[in-house]
């Protein structure tokens, strides 16, 4: 499939740095990639805005950063989230957010008073039907996520609409789609499941084929709606070139505690065995220095799809999903797919060690 | 239409209101908003709570400068709008 069929979203060249606002969440997805201890147990972070604004500022100076993403955890459970907006807005920067919408008439009256900030704001959506949203993010998830898109339509603050390719997803694409374009979503994004654990494999992500077929599904919806549909950069593509913007160095991840990673769908990954993708602690170091040792592990990254991509080519004349899928690769390459360890030993970049000034 | 048997809005649609009052039901089986103005709203929340018309009405004429039989009027007019959406369950003439 190529990006004139599949229309490849999230992934302009706006240098822009993610953060996470929080470790904690309200909600208890089962197959969420982050951590479920650090989700539900693990004492809660809430970003600093100190640190916050001296990251961005820094960023800024050293790479053109003006576009801040938030995620979490959930990003509008930060008690001090108008005051974040606020200093966005006061930088002069942009920023989004995505959410699972259960707070959003919390986080409402902050992206209003500072709308001028606020490019878009992402829902996150699991079905296009109540039922087969809550079964993953409770009772009452889906009402409050559709209200939220009702009030954004109706105060005209932007949003789009992120949802899950997975087993249960995938019959539901066309519905999912129209769902959001007559909610009045600015874009949907769809994006392929990463894997947690073997069972979440096994029970939840497509074969091969099946992704193929949902790819040409969303690329054909893509051509039928107004509004853009794609696909996140994990779908099949063996182009060697940098898949995605943190690997073309367009991009980066600050963890909630206050770590620089490559990636936010690296960071915290639930089950991994190894985080060679966290580079450094900014509450100690400058983002500076950490910035260019970030650059140095993508372009090593870069290089070992390259040779991985080469060697299937020329052993077996056909690239498997987790060579030819940049994301799957990263998780595989960077330690996050524990039980799949044997498969991954050839591809494996030695670990680093990061303290934290948490201790943790 | 009877006192009792005011009919029911149905579980695929949703309501959210506004600062200003007003509101928007979600249709998510149409997927389709519907907005409406104050007094909607308050009669869509008189359906919701099962409230029976005489106390809906009593709502309306406490609240705006409208007589019994112009509520009355305004209840009926926007029960037949709801059905006519398939927004609420059907009438009983
Ligand atoms: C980690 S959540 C954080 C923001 C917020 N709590 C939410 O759900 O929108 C960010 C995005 O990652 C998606 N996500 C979580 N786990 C995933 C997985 N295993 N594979 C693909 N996307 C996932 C979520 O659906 C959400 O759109
Ligand atoms: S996907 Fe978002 S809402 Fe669901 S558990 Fe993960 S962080 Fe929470
Ligand atoms: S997981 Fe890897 S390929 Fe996917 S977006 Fe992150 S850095 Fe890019």
């Amino acid at each position: 499939m190529n990006d004139s069929a599949l229309r490849r979203i999230g992934e302009d060249d706006t240098p822009r740095i993610t953060i996470e606002l929080t470790n904690r969440c309200n909600l208890h997805c089962d197959y969420c990639v982050r951590d479920d201890d650090a989700l539900h147990r693990s004492p809660a972070h809430f970003f600093p805005l100190d640190l916050l604004r001296r990251i961005v500022t820094e960023a800024r100076e050293v790479c053109g950063v003006n576009y801040v993403s938030f995620t979490g955890g959930e990003p509008a459970l930060h008690p001090q989230f108008g005051e974040i907006l606020a200093m966005v807005e006061a930088e002069g920067l942009q920023c989004g957010f995505v959410t699972n919408g259960w707070f959003f008439d919390r986080a409402q009256s902050a992206v209003l008073r500072h709308r001028a900030a606020v490019r878009v704001v992402a829902f996150s959506l699991d079905g296009a039907t109540a039922e087969s949203h809550d079964r993953w993010r409770g009772e009452g998830s889906f009402a409050r996520v559709m209200r939220a898109l009702a009030q954004c339509h109706f105060h005209g603050v932007p949003f789009i609409v992120k949802a899950g390719i997975r087993r249960d997803t995938s019959p539901q694409l066309e519905q999912i789609a129209l769902l959001a374009a007559r909610m009045g979503a600015s874009a949907l994004h769809f994006s392929h499941l990463m894997p947690t654990s073997q069972t979440v494999e096994t029970e939840l992500a497509l074969t091969f084929a099946e992704r193929q077929r949902a790819e040409q599904e969303i690329a054909i919806l893509g051509r039928i709606l107004k509004m853009p549909v794609g696909v996140a950069v994990g779908y099949y593509n063996v182009d060697p070139a940098p898949p995605c913007s943190a690997l073309s160095g367009a991009s980066c991840n600050v963890d909630y505690r206050g770590r620089l990673t490559l990636c936010c769908n690296l960071a915290g990954y639930r089950g991994a065995a190894n985080e060679p993708d966290v580079i450094a602690d900014l509450t100690r170091e400058d983002f500076a220095s950490a910035y260019a040792r970030l650059r140095d592990l993508a372009g090593e990254q870069v290089a070992r799809r390259r040779a991985a991509l080469s060697a299937q080519t020329q052993d077996e004349g056909k690239v498997d999903l987790y060579a030819g899928s940049p994301c799957l690769f990263c998780l595989q390459s960077f330690g996050k797919l524990p039980w799949r360890a044997a498969i991954a030993r050839s591809a494996s970049p030695a670990p680093q060690t990061v303290s934290s000034a948490t201790g943790e | 239409m009877t006192n009792l048997s005011l009919p029911k809005p149905h579980a695929h649609v949703i309501v959210t209101d506004f600062d200003d009052g007003e509101g928007v039901l979600i249709d998510v089986q149409a997927r389709r908003y519907y907005q409406l103005n104050e007094t909607a709203l308050l009669i869509w929340r008189g359906l919701e709570q099962n409230q029976p018309l005489p106390q809906i009405i009593s709502q309306l004429t406490a609240s705006y400068e409208v007589s019994a039989e112009q509520a009355a009027e305004s209840v009926r007019r926007l029960l037949a709008a709801l059905e006519d959406h398939k927004l609420i369950g059907a009438l009983r003439q």
